[in-house]
């Protein structure tokens, strides 16, 4: 299997969060329950998703009682018990402890041991994507209590563990990991579900996807998850491959800068997302592997309207609504207003082809309706880091964003008032208001009419200008049993796998 | 000789600790930063960046943190790495003898071509001979590594299925030295080809130079032969020059060969560096920057101390 960069640790706790290292994670450990393609929760290290109807979940939303499995056992034979999840929810909740993510964690009120496998988690505000945020990744995910109890914030930070997790509890088992190189795993004899059909798996990290392709080609991969649009019909032509195409949990939108008086007109906003041709970015650009968004949820998040219909391309709808707010065609074909012209800064993450595409067909679109687009982006690090973050320097900024099964609601950091990753200071009433009350709402059916009215909210008023959520494509050759998965990584069913050469 | 060595070496430690201060500022004036990875996490605060913050020390100003880094350096601690949880010494030494290994091969094998490649340019002047190895080099030098490299992954891994398609070794079979030789024929080769093309070509005007002079007509009119001319006075005068340039580029090598550690997915000191500039991790980045200024500096002391070797008019003392 193809690794395009190297995890940074396996400790399931330990951060940054990183997509490569959970893919190798899911392999060696278990958590509670598994998310399923669909979004539901099935029981893993639990032996029942608790629900308020089954006395799971009390009726006020706060009080979890959980139950694990009796036969699950880490590889140093001790089972897996309520400890190892108090050890973990300690470290989790420890600031010291340089976690990967402590959400959902930091809702925890008081912590209950009943038995070995079962436990009572109380919560301080209802939260109900509790479960799915907590309990279904492997980082973050459950420690082994027989290795981290006892241990100070500073020694598990410098734990060596992450980089020889000897002490698992998932279908496969740590072997070796060679820096830069390789990381193998093999069948984990103690391992309570069906037993894996691959014996060993080896994780190569191969930096470059030139030299995956070619490592396919020479008959070096089994599976190649993630491959780019263009390199798929090279991928097509190597013998035994199977290409997956899937509905992902990423979408990709245009941040508007609200600091801007210009884009404080919703008219404005409106009149920018019917002047792109986000059909013909999809069509051209992805090859037709995309759903076009009329609001920020991807096609397989429980959030998704499938009623809401994106915006149409509609230039002179668009020309027209800049005229209403005032901007009327200057010299040179660019829009005026008050002797100003309507002139925005697009910025993104530099080196990605198919953003500097789509820049320069936007570029072109709306220059078509007076609207002069100058670009100027920027390495990942420095636009997340620095740029967004400060509010200056940028009008409009293309970024992607990941869709949370758990919790559709997640980008209220990015659009509530005040949120923390609320760049372009975007700040609507009607919208904190709606993303306050699904908060205390403790079941997913009561929350889902109002995330379809926060989308519709989001949708009007275009916060972001909404592109498109582009489909996962992944190859496997000589392999069955590959089955994609939105909310985890390619890895989740990882024992199903079975090479057929 | 020993007080030159001395002199050197200890003229070499405000180099050094010019060289840190220097590029531990500019690094920290590179925009992004070390929480820019933490920044899109799902439910990340701007608290909980603040406690990240202050976990790498971050929120201390700038010559406070340079000095609590070179307190560590002088007890020998690089500190760790904040992506990957482990001491950022130890990142750097698993992948040295990686290094060592693509390095040394590349430059055993670009030695002995460019010293080939130029002297047979040098003797047989304007010929056509010289004119092909003179239009193969500049091609050696023109040519991309990341064209050749992937040109040269096509050609032997996936058409021909001679040579592996990458890494050090094969994972399936037993690290055997056969199989350890058959990994590194296409990346050794890849860099070899443009060092041979560039040190070539200083051997040759260095060999050009020599052999016009007027000790090498003096010994061909003692009487000597031509082989004994050749290798024992011209050669040896003319390596001086070409001795910088062969050691500097080892020492450039190291962490430098980062598009072929790319293409062949080999686990080097380059990939390394590269991904800790990307993701702003600040200790490794030092502890290898660190490194490369020692093994520059050093380069450079031997190099003068080969002049003297080479040449008995240079004089150490």
């Amino acid at each position: 299997m193809g690794e395009f960069e190297e995890p940074d640790t396996l400790n399931p706790i330990a951060g940054p969060l990183m997509f490569f290292a959970q893919e190798v994670q899911q392999s060696l450990f278990a958590n509670l329950f598994t998310l399923q393609p669909n979004g539901s929760l099935a029981p893993d290290l639990a032996t029942v998703v608790p629900t308020t109807a089954n006395g799971g979940i009390s009726a006020n939303g706060l009080t979890y009682t959980l139950h694990l499995r009796s036969d699950a056992k880490w590889t140093n034979g001790k089972p897996v018990t309520s400890e190892d999840v108090y050890v973990t929810y300690q470290l989790e909740t420890n600031p010291k402890v340089k976690v990967a993510s402590n959400l959902g964690w930091n809702d925890v009120a008081s912590f209950k041991t009943i038995s070995p496998t079962e436990f009572q988690i109380t919560l301080k505000k209802p939260d109900q994507p509790f479960l799915a945020t907590v309990f279904t990744q492997t980082q973050p995910g459950i420690v082994p209590a027989s290795v981290f109890k006892g241990m100070s914030a500073a020694q598990v930070n410098a734990s060596p563990y992450g980089h020889d997790p000897t002490v698992t509890d998932g279908p496969y088992k740590f072997v070796s990991w060679q820096p830069g190189a390789a990381i193998t795993v093999t069948r984990n004899p103690l391992w309570f579900g069906t037993k894996p059909k691959i014996k060993t798996i080896i994780f190569k990290i191969i930096p470059s996807t030139n030299t995956l392709l070619t490592t396919a080609e020479a008959n070096g991969l089994n599976v190649f998850a993630g491959v780019p649009i263009q390199n798929v019909p090279q991928v097509q032509k190597i013998a035994g491959s199977k290409l997956y195409y899937a509905n992902s949990s990423l979408f990709e939108m245009i941040y508007t800068n609200q600091r801007n008086p210009i884009l404080q007109d919703v008219r404005v906003r409106q009149a920018l997302e019917m002047g792109i041709n986000r059909a013909a970015i999809v069509k051209t650009l992805l090859g037709g592997r995309g759903t076009l968004l009329a609001a920020d949820q991807s096609p397989a998040s429980w959030g998704y309207d499938p009623n809401l219909k994106p915006w149409p391309y509609d230039p002179a709808q668009a020309a027209k609504l800049l005229t209403q707010a005032g901007w009327v065609m200057g010299s040179g074909g660019v829009r005026q207003k008050n002797g100003k012209p309507l002139s925005l800064v697009y910025s993104t993450t530099s080196g990605n082809t198919t953003r500097e595409a789509t820049q320069r067909l936007v570029q072109t679109w709306l220059g078509k309706i007076g609207v002069k687009i100058t670009i100027h982006n920027y390495e990942a690090a420095a636009l997340f880091g620095t740029i967004l973050p400060s509010g200056q320097g940028w009008d409009l900024a293309e970024v992607a964003y990941n869709d949370q099964a758990a919790n559709p609601a997640s980008p209220q950091a990015n659009f509530g008032t005040g949120g923390s990753f609320n760049w372009g200071k975007f700040s609507d009433p009607t919208l904190d208001h709606l993303y306050a009350e699904q908060a205390t709402m403790t079941s997913q059916s009561q929350r889902q009419p109002v995330m379809f009215q926060i989308e519709k909210e989001l949708h009007t008023q275009l916060p972001a200008l909404w592109l498109y959520s582009p489909q996962s494509i992944d190859s496997t050759f000589n392999m069955t049993g590959y089955q994609p998965n939105p909310w985890m990584q390619d890895t989740w069913n990882v024992q199903d796998w079975a090479l057929t050469k | 000789m020993t007080r030159f060595l001395v002199r050197r070496l200890l003229q070499a430690i405000p180099v050094l600790l010019g060289i840190s201060f220097l590029l531990f500022v500019l690094m920290h004036a590179m925009p992004g930063g070390p929480l820019a990875m933490y920044v899109q996490q799902p439910g990340m605060s701007k608290a909980r960046l603040a406690e990240l913050a202050a976990q790498m020390g971050l929120n201390k100003p700038i010559w406070a943190q340079y000095v609590q880094w070179l307190t560590g350096v002088l007890h020998g601690n690089f500190g760790y790495s904040y992506v990957y949880n482990v001491p950022a010494t130890q990142m750097m030494l698993q992948r040295f003898p990686a290094d060592m290994e693509l390095v040394l091969t590349a430059f055993g094998i670009s030695v002995i071509g460019s010293f080939a490649l130029g002297i047979f340019g040098a003797v047989r002047q304007y010929s056509i001979w010289d004119h092909v190895v003179t239009v193969i080099s500049y091609f050696g030098m023109a040519m991309p590594t990341f064209w050749l490299g992937v040109l040269l992954l096509i050609l032997f891994a996936v058409d021909l299925h001679w040579l592996p398609s990458g890494g050090m070794v094969s994972n399936t079979a037993a690290a055997s030295l056969g199989d350890r030789i058959r990994h590194l024929i296409l990346p050794a080769s890849t860099l070899a080809v443009f060092l041979i093309a560039q040190q070539g070509r200083y051997v040759r005007s260095a060999m050009l130079e020599v052999i016009r002079s007027d000790f090498v007509r003096t010994a061909r009119a003692k009487g000597l032969g031509e082989r004994v001319v050749m290798w024992r006075h011209a050669l040896r005068n003319a390596m001086i020059p070409v001795v910088t340039v062969m050691i500097l580029n080892v020492a450039f090598l190291f962490g430098g060969a980062v598009v072929t550690e790319t293409i062949y997915s080999w686990p080097g000191m380059g990939l390394l560096f590269i991904n800790a500039i990307t993701q702003a991790d600040y200790p490794v980045i030092m502890a290898i920057v660190s490194f490369l200024s020692v093994v520059i500096v050093f380069a450079n002391i031997v190099a003068d101390m080969l002049y003297g070797l080479l040449d008995p008019r240079v004089r150490l003392s």
